[in-house]
């Protein structure tokens, strides 16, 4: 081949791979986006979603409690006073009461399969309900959310969800409850089940008797038949459902339970508390240690030493600084995981980082400033004070700016260090958590992960304003 | 304001300065010190050759053993497979913003990776356990819990650094060089690679071993995809623990020796780091 | 000049941040007037404690209490050397254990699921097919029923007492030891997230975390035919159930003894079922 062809060819190679670093830019910070902002969650719900019988009575509830819909057996189990909270059932950390109006309630208590004894309720009903709470009344509550009950089940007869060897039915997916529901479905088998055809039984009877059939029936009254001899059984939906992961309220809300429900409001404040006493802690000195590099050091093994110091403390992994601050800080100074430890041991990873962007601004001074203030008279140290120190600020902020990103990224460090505690520190020597370990922990506790993606994204946009600034600052330097 | 006191200022203000920059020094011996103190303890159980190159960890066994060959290999296997993905894309890269790009092409590619840079490695690590591992799943079978996926996610992560002090050196060039080929009638390609990457080649292995350095050194990354099974790895998709991810794993509930074998896991990481620094500031 | 003032202005600034915010913290330090106490252990037993601690602070002001999730035999080992004053356990005490005066104290029931990921294709085991899966023996899916698919085993590390218990109730009774080709995870939700999401896996896990394993895509399995359900757990049918325990060093004293009492009490033991766990009765 013509070597210009090659050359030609070779060029064209390196323009593409290096659009690489383009798209897997995009690639990451779009897929943490993209899972941050959506979440797709598998849920089972032991009622047929969707369906319900009209009932006589409405229920509402204040948006924030997350209701939407409801199972009847979960309504239920609410109504025997079963459920002190309603996390167990949305997630969203209120304490759960129940308001049943006079005039609904024999309705309630026929539709619910309960007699009054075994009701626990408030009866009178405030002007506005709190968050957790649901009403049964004869009609809407206004400004309140409409409850849906679900109350059908998908009753089948006994030996299909009899167990085979090691396989039996207990969930059927979305998709495959429609194609039943459609009538799509010829047998048993290609949900996972007995080899039997699938035939829909017109009444109780039918389903008690022909084999391998299945019935849309009420809740109520599948528990009913529930407790007797060749009761049909039930088999639950699975699905997937989308919905917004990121909101304002997890951005600010308190975090509650080491992450389990609420928000990272408290998590993002620990942040900003460790950024500003770790720069509180590493500037002074950074840009002191940078001031003498330029301005007092002359070659000789004192300056070597420092410079490899340097060189060797920027090389060196995060995990050895973690577990250096866990024998000094930690055990040895006695100050167990807090706030101070993780400073302190942050301080030393990011001082190579400030030292060395210090430094950089400081050589480009020019020289003729400082000659000219000594020869006015002033001493050195007036001079770095006067002259270097402002001269060199854009470089000294650029490096700050660094430093500040390189701290909110940490995990490993700080993990041995800063404890795992999720509210504001009350002083310096308590534990709190930061967001990337937040990340982490969510991640390993395996609470949820989209949480943790709905985490990372605002570690992410964090880290685009941190990297922007430097960006504006580094090119206004250099125009 | 009196001579004397000024002087007195100056020289309070020296010393200041001297012990500020002092501080990463001393750091470096400390965490040296406290390191090896915590580290050697262990050597007295178990012997130097048994730990470096025995498979058998077991520390909970009621005969604990401490071998961390497995674990050194781990790390060698993915820290070679990251360079050997990462290393062609950062040199085109470097290649292209030192003799192609210009103005706005150029400035777009250095802002992402000076973003890519930035970001923290718990993100690579969730984008990772999300995107790679079913990849590596799906392309080679397997668990996708591998050493190959903790590879891929290394390699993303030590682009920046192979690019930005490949980019250097390339630059750094003469351009008289340049010139001279092309006036001697080679095409680009041949210009580039008979004459600047050679001439450069010392920067582009300082940036390797810059690479090196940083791979072997990230934990979080790693732990989260890697598979952290303490086997000796077979092959690349089988799970591995590196060095860093034993520390990590055990470090919460280790006591006595195992914690010292720990400390010694961690020196054993910051002797290899300081010969490599050693080996780099010698070349420069 | 300009600069000097500017300099001086910032440097005034920055002095200023820093005893503000120095002075904030140290308020903070003069409400360590009230007393800590630390207690740790178990990570199955963690929920049942972060959510009782809450509720416990809030009837008994003063008192601040932390829980630290470490792994049952930390949490014991700890117990014993006095950084904590209470341990939570999900395993039996061993003799030597007992022998150093330690006193364990029920405070709920617990089952162990076993779980799988969704294409595994079989809902149910018995309990020596268990055994030969966990011990290695068995590496097909298709042995037992399933389909054409490797065994994955996830397993919790070796100072974890869910560990303990599993190998103890399952393997031990069968002869086998556990093998070590497993995805060791360190948490209960670690082990659901690597179920569901590693094809052919298998794990077992506290029957609180039951839910994450359903959400994540993972299925619970049936052991010999009966479901890890309350009521099935404190009748005795099903057989991988478990005591959890909170231990103290010689006889609880003191707040110790209040909070343990606070455990057993119906409030107490209604958290006990919130979290997932089976109420003593």
């Amino acid at each position: 081949m013509n070597r210009n062809t090659t050359s030609r060819l070779a060029v064209c190679c390196v323009r593409i791979l290096s659009a690489t670093t383009i798209i897997l830019l995009v690639a990451i910070i779009g897929y943490i986006a993209f899972r941050g902002l959506w979440k797709r969650e598998r849920y089972v719900s032991d009622v047929l979603p969707s369906f319900s019988a009209g009932q006589q009575f409405v229920l509402s509830s204040p948006r924030e409690s997350g209701l939407e819909h409801l199972s009847w057996f979960a309504l239920r189990e609410m109504a025997m006073g079963k459920v002190p909270n309603l996390r167990s059932v949305t997630g969203v950390n209120e304490p759960f009461s129940l308001y049943v109006t006079d005039d609904s309630l024999p309705a309630f208590l026929a539709a619910m399969d309960l007699t009054q004894t075994q009701l626990v309720r408030r009866t009178t009903l405030p002007l506005r309900p709190e968050n957790g709470s649901l009403v049964v009344s004869l009609e809407a509550v206004p400004h309140e959310r409409n409850v849906r009950l679900e109350d059908k089940v998908l009753a089948v007869d006994t030996v299909v969800a009899a167990l085979n060897g090691n396989r039996r039915i207990s969930l059927v997916a979305n998709e495959d409850l429609k194609r039943l529901l459609a009538g799509n479905l010829r047998s048993w088998k290609e949900l996972g089940g007995p080899d039997l055809p699938v035939v829909e039984a017109a009444d109780e009877r039918e389903l008690q008797t022909v084999r391998g059939s299945w019935m849309v029936m009420d809740a109520k009254r599948w528990r009913q038949l529930s407790g007797s001899d060749n009761a049909p059984a039930k088999l639950d939906v699975e699905g997937l459902q989308e919905s917004r992961n990121l909101s304002w309220g997890y951005l600010t809300g308190r975090t509650v339970e080491s992450g389990k429900y609420g928000g990272i409001g408290t998590i993002v404040v620990n942040t900003f508390f460790l950024v500003l006493f770790t720069m509180l802690a590493a500037m002074p000195v950074g840009v002191a240690a940078a001031l003498w590099l330029v301005e007092y050091a002359k070659d000789g093994l004192p300056k070597r030493c420092i410079q490899s110091g340097i060189d060797i403390l920027s090389a060196l992994p995060s995990i050895i600084f973690g577990l250096f601050g866990l024998l000094v800080f930690v055990q040895l100074c006695h100050w167990s995981f807090s706030l101070l430890s993780g400073t302190l041991t942050v301080s030393l990873m990011v001082l190579p980082t400030i030292i060395r962007t210090s430094e950089e601004a400081m050589r480009e001074v020019n020289p003729n400033l400082l000659e000219a203030s000594l020869a006015l008279g002033a001493t050195k140290m007036e001079t770095i004070f006067r002259v270097v120190l402002p001269a060199s600020r854009r470089g000294i902020v650029t490096g700050m700016i660094l430093a500040i990103g390189r701290t909110v990224g940490e995990t490993a460090a700080l993990i041995y260090t800063i404890g795992s505690g999720t509210d504001v520190p009350k002083s310096l020597t308590s534990s709190c958590r930061v967001l990337a370990m937040h990340i982490y922990l969510t991640i390993t506790e395996g609470q949820s992960t989209d949480k943790a993606f709905a985490s990372a994204l605002v570690l992410v946009l964090l880290v685009l304003v941190i990297n922007s600034a430097a960006n504006r600052l580094i090119h206004q330097r250099r125009h | 304001m009196g001579y004397r006191s000024r002087l007195h200022r100056e020289q309070t203000g020296r010393c200041l300065l001297l012990a500020c920059s002092a501080v990463c020094f001393c750091t470096v011996v400390l965490i040296t010190i406290f390191i090896f103190a915590q580290g050697i303890p262990v050597f007295k159980k178990v012997p130097l050759g048994a730990f470096l190159f025995s498979t058998n960890w077991s520390p909970s066994d009621a005969e604990p053993h401490y071998g961390v060959f497995s674990f050194i290999v781990a790390s060698i296997v993915v820290t070679t497979l990251s360079l050997l993905f990462a290393t062609p894309i950062a040199i085109s890269t470097a290649i292209y913003l030192a003799v192609f790009a210009k103005g706005r092409k150029a400035a777009i590619i250095r802002q992402s990776i000076e973003l890519l840079a930035g970001i923290p490695s718990i993100i690579f690590g969730l984008f990772g356990i999300a995107v790679i591992v079913p990849f590596v799943r799906t392309a080679f079978g397997g668990n996708g819990y591998s050493l190959l996926s903790a590879s891929l996610v290394l390699a993303i992560m030590i682009l920046p650094t192979i690019i930005n002090i490949s980019e250097v050196s390339l630059c750094a060039v003469p351009a008289e060089l340049k010139e001279a080929s092309i006036a001697l009638g080679a095409t680009d390609w041949q210009t580039i690679t008979r004459v600047m990457l050679p001439a450069a080649r010392g920067g582009i292995t300082a940036s390797l071993v810059m690479a090196l350095g940083r791979a072997i050194g990230e934990t979080t990354a790693v732990l989260l995809v890697g598979g952290n099974a303490p086997l000796f790895p077979e092959s690349p998709l089988s799970m591995g623990r590196t060095l860093t991810m034993n520390i990590v794993t055990d470090m919460s509930y280790a006591e006595g020796v195992h914690m010292s074998a720990l400390f010694a896991t961690a020196m054993l990481l910051f002797c290899f780091i300081l010969v490599l620094n050693l080996l780099v500031r010698r070349k420069s | 000049m300009n600069s000097e003032e500017y300099m001086r202005k910032t440097f005034t600034a920055a002095w200023c941040v820093l005893w503000f915010s120095l002075a904030l913290f140290a308020q903070g330090g003069k409400e360590t007037q009230t007393k800590k106490y630390t207690f740790g252990g178990s990570s199955t037993v963690a929920p049942i404690i972060e959510s009782a601690i809450p509720a416990f602070m809030a009837e008994h002001k003063g008192v601040v209490l932390t829980y630290e999730t470490l792994g049952s035999s930390v949490g014991i080992k700890q117990l014993q050397e006095g950084t904590l004053s209470l341990a939570g356990s999900s395993r039996e005490l061993k003799d030597s254990e007992i022998q150093a005066g330690l006193m364990p104290v029920t405070i709920a029931l617990d089952g162990l699921s076993v779980a799988v990921n969704k294409d595994v294709g079989i809902s149910n085991l018995s309990m020596a097919e268990l055994a030969s899966i966990f011990s290695g023996e068995l590496t097909n899916w298709k042995e037992v029923g399933g389909l054409d698919e490797a065994v994955r085993l996830v397993v919790r590390d070796e100072t974890s007492g869910t560990y303990g218990s599993f190998k103890e109730i399952v393997l031990d009774k069968a002869k086998k030891s556990p093998s070590k080709n497993a995805i060791v995870a360190k948490e209960n939700g670690e082990v659901a997230t690597k179920i569901a999401s590693t094809p052919g896996a298998i794990g077992y896990i506290g029957m609180a975390f039951g839910k994450i394993i359903t959400q994540a895509g993972g299925r619970v399995l049936t052991i010999d035919g009966v479901s890890p359900e309350a009521s099935q757990v404190k009748s005795g049918k099903y057989p991988i159930s478990r005591n959890l325990y909170m231990v103290s060093k010689g006889k609880a004293e003191g707040v110790e003894q209040t909070f343990i009492g606070f455990l057993l009490s119906p409030k107490g033991q209604a958290i006990v079922e919130e979290s997932g766990f089976i109420a003593l009765h």
